[in-house]
């Protein structure tokens, strides 16, 4: 079974809300890979911390590493500092639509 | 046997698994606080720019601006977006769930359970739920690949939780269960069932928190969904509680007529359809005993108090996240329906949200605090 979902109440009507399909494939493929981005720091961040407790960067302490409230909020804020930059160019589109609407 | 406070057949995830998840909460983050709003403020310039048109149409107003808002790029670059992030929550999901899928249906494979489940397998799934799938989710609530397969009810039970970014009780993903219970409560301080039945119960998070306040009492819930009601059953008897678990259509069960004291859903109505919630209610009424009690929850706000941007999101709910029924819920007339199948002592209120409720002490409000903090309660009375 494909992980998307293919059955959609918009179903054939999906064109007129979407926007050019190049645009929106790239779309996806940008946050795919700002994804990725966020899990390899993620995973650095995990290995800075255990390099600090002396620990060797294995595969068993990195997947036992167990981040606390503080790390995961501290992460958080790296995430959503690195999808602010990524959404930076959306949000201004539509700042700017609202500008050309009232002019 | 106390239930447990963590459900040990949620799917597992690796380091990476959790960062992918956790990054999918902080896009969905970042739109609700950082587009959400400018989205709002661009819907009510259009608004103001088209007024004079806007008044000259019939049409509900939020249309004539959707429309004129499906034409712009900023708003289909949003409708994206928002598509987007709900698929890659359920791709985030779909990898560690089939990696352990064998060995989550081995552990659901409950020896000697204290509860049980019945699957009907010449079961027709309501059209309303196979015809797109609700919330997005690959193969909806109705797939089932096996005899016994959890599929979809753990990939519902992972994904409740990322989709309440954690603000329904963590991973439990079960405060709708306790902020019922603290309705009831507040109802009827004394309450003390024999027999009480919940509908359309998903992967069980609500059951289990409900049963958890009423050892003792014998407890029945339903799904449409087969591989809903075998993951439920397999969570609930995993964390010690005691269920009866069957596919059936809330609208036409098998129980008999007055055999239960309390009939109850959280979030099912909105997922029924304009048809159908009648006939639950009628449903409801003949499964009750006289005097008993029917209690149904749902999403914490009614159509009257959408604003403009409110309006089109609901309507993207509806066209997008594949939830039809989503608009006619938020205004359909719960209170005339209860009131023609002979409900009496209704209330409509929203209760605060707890997760822990006490008896005498839920409080019930006319306006609603918001998501997370309140849900909407409808609840009445079969005349004895
Ligand atoms: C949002 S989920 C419920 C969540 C769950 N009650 C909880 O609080 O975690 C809605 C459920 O209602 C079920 N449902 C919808 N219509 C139904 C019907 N006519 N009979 C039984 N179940 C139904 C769906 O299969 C789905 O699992």
């Amino acid at each position: 079974m494909s992980s998307f979902s293919d059955k959609d109440t918009a179903g054939n009507k999906i064109d007129q809300y979407l926007s050019d399909a190049g645009i929106d494939d790239l779309t996806e493929m940008v946050l795919a890979l700002s994804a990725e981005v966020c899990i390899l720091r993620d995973r650095i961040d995990t290995h800075e911390r255990l390099a600090d407790l002396g620990k060797p960067l294995t595969l068993e302490n990195t997947e036992d590493f167990e981040p606390d409230q503080e790390v995961m909020a501290f992460r958080s804020e790296q995430r959503q500092k690195v999808i602010a930059k990524v959404l930076r160019v959306f949000r201004e589109n539509i700042t700017r639509d609202i500008e050309a609407h009232k002019n | 046997m106390a239930i447990a406070t963590h459900n040990p057949i949620m799917i597992e995830r690796s380091q990476r698994e959790a960062s992918e998840q956790a990054y999918v909460v902080d896009l969905k983050k970042f739109i609700a606080s950082d587009i959400d709003p400018i989205c709002r403020e661009l819907a009510d310039t259009v608004r103001e720019v088209n007024l004079p048109e806007i008044n000259e149409q019939s049409r509900d107003e939020h249309i004539v601006v959707r429309k004129k808002l499906e034409k712009t790029k900023p708003y289909r670059d949003w409708v994206h977006l928002m598509r987007t992030a709900q698929d890659m929550m359920w791709d985030s999901i779909a990898t560690p769930l089939d990696r352990q899928l064998e060995a989550l249906n081995t552990k659901a494979d409950i020896k000697n359970p204290r509860g049980s489940v019945t699957v009907d397998p010449g079961f027709t799934v309501p059209r309303y739920l196979t015809k797109s799938d609700v919330h997005r989710m690959p193969g909806g609530y109705a797939a089932i690949n096996a005899d016994g397969d959890v599929r979809q009810g753990a990939m519902y039970d992972l994904g409740g939780f990322i989709y309440h970014m954690g603000g329904n009780n963590g991973t439990l993903n079960d405060a709708r269960g306790h902020t019922l219970m603290s309705h009831i409560y507040a109802r009827d301080p004394d309450f003390n069932p024999q027999r009480i039945l919940e509908m359309g119960c998903s992967a069980g998070n609500s059951s289990v928190a409900i049963s958890g306040y009423l050892a003792g009492t014998e407890m029945h819930s339903i799904d449409a969904s087969a591989g809903l009601v075998n993951y439920a059953h397999a969570r609930a008897e995993s964390m010690g509680a005691t269920i009866h678990f069957s596919q059936q259509d809330a609208a036409a069960t098998n129980f008999e007529d007055s055999s239960f004291d309390m009939v109850c859903s959280c979030v099912m109505l909105h997922e029924t359809s304009k048809h159908t919630i009648a006939d639950i209610f009628n449903e409801c009424y003949r499964l009750l005993k006289p005097g008993g009690l029917m209690v149904h929850l749902e999403v914490p706000y009614r159509y009257e108090d959408l604003d403009l941007w409110g309006r089109i999101r609901a309507d993207y709910e509806g066209q997008h996240n594949n939830e039809p029924f989503w608009r006619g819920f938020l205004e359909v007339d719960l209170e005339t329906i209860a009131q023609q199948a002979g409900f009496i002592d209704r209330i409509e209120t929203y209760q605060d949200v707890t997760r822990k409720a006490e008896r005498g002490g839920g409080k019930m409000r006319e306006k609603s605090l918001g998501v997370h903090r309140s849900w909407y309660i409808y609840s009445a009375i079969k005349p004895k």
